[in-house]
């Protein structure tokens, strides 16, 4: 018995209902199982009846004192209804308890379903966020696409020199769009404190764009720079210089 | 009521012993005969129903199960019962007679009763009218949810959680009480 369960049970009416006799059997059983199996709502119960009975109490009125021989007088010889073998009595008993199993085992399943609902309904609401996410994602590839196919972009492959000869990377540049993108094919591992950085040379300064990540065939946007005149990536210290380290340079493509 | 007259009086009416209708008539008569009167609201009639439900009491008594309610809760119930089934007779009948007092079969006005627990009376009325309308509703005029709802003219929700919050009230209302009527028991 788990305490949402209890809750769930204790949130409804049921148990109001139940006191003042004015439930179905299909829920005398249910609130039979929930009395026999959780403390909390047999407190709730008890707790219940002594309320009904102090309530009453508030509205009690004396009977016409007659009264107390006349009803005395009309049970005097009126036979109690003997309890026999209550065999009618065990065969509900079983029922009951039967019922109240089921009643439960569908309550559980019910509940069960409603969570797996929820489960699913969330994998839904992810499915649609990742399809979103990936709409978006195809829309900006798109837009790049475009951007690389327009005649206007021009490309510079940057290949590496002695310091590192398997490096390579493509750049792609749109004056009109005002757009740069590099594609870093390869590049050859560095120690974790050392970053590939690329440089734009923009009125004889050096410029710095971008950290280059190591993912493969991934286009990634640089920050576009007017007047760039060369391109230059060299090897810094973790995090990126302000100034390149010219003896450090990888790959110089001049436009 | 004290557990060991209660325990004593369900064991007479299980041995079949009369004694537990005098016993129970001199500790429940009063509150039994309010609940009758709050549903019925007509002193002849709640004094039949008080006997009917006497008469029902000993020839159930042998069945009464303390596992599933308070002794006062199975009387409670059988007294409501038989008020409720007893003012549905009596509407039956005068119908026709008095057509437009029939229209609502279990009228919500107050009516004045001679209250003995005027300490306890008073204390109750601090419980806040909405809940204590709700809760006399499904208590003593033996509607449904639903009819109280339709009576009352607010949402079934409304009347569950009234009756809930209600409750709890009522809880918050006589913990004092008992306190009270513990020193006065002490001294």
């Amino acid at each position: 018995m788990t305490q949402d369960k209890v809750n769930i049970f204790l949130e409804s009416d049921i148990l109001e209902r139940y006191l003042l006799d004015r439930t179905t059997s299909e829920e005398n059983a249910t609130v039979d199982y929930f009395l026999s199996t959780s403390q909390e709502v047999r407190d709730t119960y008890a707790e219940l009846q002594e309320n009904l009975e102090r309530y009453a109490q508030t509205y009690a009125t004396p009977p016409p004192a007659e009264l107390r021989d006349r009803i005395l007088d009309s049970i005097k010889g009126k036979e109690q209804v003997k309890r026999s073998f209550p065999w009618m009595a065990v065969a509900a008993s079983i029922a009951a308890f039967m019922f109240a199993g089921l009643s439960f085992m569908f309550w559980s399943q019910n509940e069960q379903l409603w969570n797996e609902r929820q489960v699913t309904n969330n994998l839904i609401q992810d499915l649609n966020e990742d399809v979103n996410s990936n709409k978006y994602k195809l829309a900006q590839v798109e837009s790049q696409f475009l951007i690389l196919n327009k005649p206007e972009t021009s490309k510079y492959v940057l290949d590496g020199n002695r310091r590192a000869r398997r490096f390579k990377a493509v750049a792609y540049v749109n004056n009109l769009e005002q757009k740069s993108y590099v594609n870093p094919v390869l590049l050859p591992e560095l120690p974790d404190d050392q970053v590939y950085q690329m440089w734009a040379s923009v009125d004889g300064k050096m410029v710095p764009l971008d950290i280059l990540k190591m993912s493969k065939d991934q286009l990634t946007e640089i920050p576009y720079e007017e007047r760039m005149a060369s391109l230059q990536i060299t090897i810094e210290p973790k995090g990126g210089s302000k100034q390149p380290t010219d003896e450090d340079t990888v790959a110089n493509i001049e436009f | 009521m004290k557990p060991f007259v209660e325990n004593h009086i369900i064991e007479l009416l299980r041995a079949g012993d009369e004694r537990a209708v005098t016993l129970l008539y001199d500790h429940y008569a009063d509150a039994l005969f309010g609940v009758a009167l709050k549903v019925t609201h007509d002193r002849d009639l709640a004094q039949d129903v008080l006997q009917e439900s006497f008469v029902k009491i000993w020839k159930k008594g042998s069945k009464y199960d303390a596992s599933k309610a308070r002794l006062f809760t199975w009387l409670f119930r059988v007294v409501q019962n038989t008020a409720i089934d007893a003012v549905r007779k009596r509407n039956r009948k005068t119908e026709k007679e008095i057509q437009n007092d029939s229209a609502s079969v279990l009228p919500l006005e107050a009516t004045s009763f001679i209250i003995e627990h005027i300490g306890v009376q008073q204390h109750t009325e601090t419980l806040d009218e909405k809940y204590r309308v709700v809760i006399d509703a499904l208590f003593f005029k033996g509607m449904t949810q639903q009819e109280a709802s339709d009576e009352l003219d607010i949402p079934l929700g409304t009347v569950k959680s009234r009756l809930k919050i209600g409750l709890r009230e009522l809880r918050k209302l006589f913990g004092p009480m008992i306190v009270i009527y513990i020193l006065n028991f002490i001294h």
